[in-house]
């Protein structure tokens, strides 16, 4: 599957062409440990530097996505990327068939559980000042959640959505695409667990006129 | 899978996303390779960092400069301060050691290697 997306080039606030697609390559992992963990190295490095704040302290820095490399023919998972300007943008793992609301109001149903999610360095706008610029591209993240709102769908989910969410990252899911915070989950280091009902996935979709 | 293409939705939701971090599951999936087998030893892994940031300030030294110091990879040496249940590598607790000058096993116990 390619299919074309817009996503916002943050310099000029311009919608640019890029690409989501779910034929995700050991290259792609390749990709990023060869060009995104660079950048992130050096951004924490100056970060650590300036005795910034531990908020701004990339959380995902010793991340392999080599390391998913067996997972990438299997059935449960399901890998989507979005590439721009020849570049990866961003990647995400899905697994389909592991996980459960926990919300009282839709405890047991199926949910489509995002096991991980990143987005390009470069991307991101506390690395990228600490480097001394500005982020490159905007809604990289919002895309990969769209699609992840989208295979749910496609899978009978109706939408259903969770995943654990790293502490920097709790206000974009919270506050920018609408998930409902559940619960500290204290079998994965009381990370916050967020779920998306049927109904604020399809609020989500089409924003605030749902 | 048809994506949205109303620029309005998306320009929107780049206005709110404002670069934040977006990141999912990589330090929960970690903590699963990492994972202390005891609860007590979180205690005394609170002492270890304590001990690094104390020697750190005593001596003003930067994470950076004490990485570059000691030989150690810098980003190893923030996990071990920001990271909870991140688990040490040996020969880093060992260098950590040296240049604390504290007795090797005592610092390896601390950082829960023992």
């Amino acid at each position: 599957m390619r299919v074309p997306v817009q996503i916002v080039e943050c310099d000029t606030k311009r919608l640019v062409e890029a690409e989501l697609f779910d034929e995700v390559t050991v290259a792609h992992f390749l990709e990023t440990q060869n060009e995104w963990r660079p950048v992130v190295l050096a951004a924490a490095k100056r970060l650590a530097q300036s005795s910034a704040s531990r908020q701004l302290a990339p959380r995902h820095f010793h991340w392999d996505w080599s390391s998913k490399e067996g997972e990438l023919r299997v059935l449960a998972f399901s890998f989507f990327g979005i590439t721009c300007n020849e570049k990866l943008q961003g990647l995400m793992k899905l697994d389909l068939t592991g996980a459960a609301a926990r919300l009282p109001s839709q405890k047991g149903k199926p949910v489509v559980y995002v096991d991980y999610l990143e987005t390009a360095p470069w991307n991101i706008k506390a690395l990228m000042q600490a480097l001394g610029s500005g982020p490159q591209y905007a809604v990289v993240g919002t895309r990969l959640i769209e699609a992840a709102v989208r295979k749910s769908i496609e899978e009978g989910f109706k939408g259903r959505v969770a995943l654990h969410s790293l502490p920097g990252s709790e206000r974009f899911y919270l506050e920018v695409c609408g998930m409902t915070k559940v619960v500290r989950d204290h079998a994965k280091q009381s990370l916050l667990w967020c779920e998306f009902t049927p109904e604020q996935a399809e609020k989500f979709l089409v924003g605030d006129a749902a | 899978m048809k994506m949205n293409t109303e620029n309005a939705w998306i320009l929107n939701k780049a206005t709110q996303e404002d670069g934040c971090f977006v990141s999912v599951g990589g330090l929960s999936d970690a903590l699963d390779q990492e994972r202390y087998s005891s609860g007590s030893v979180i205690p005394m892994r609170h002492a270890f960092v304590r001990l690094i940031q104390l020697a750190r300030r005593e001596r003003r030294l930067t994470l950076e400069q004490l990485a570059e110091k000691i030989d150690v990879d810098l980003i190893e040496l923030l996990k071990i301060e920001t990271e909870e249940h991140f688990r040490p590598a040996i020969q880093t607790v060992h260098k950590l050691a040296g240049f604390l000058k504290v007795p090797e096993n005592q610092l390896m116990a601390l950082a829960g290697l023992l």
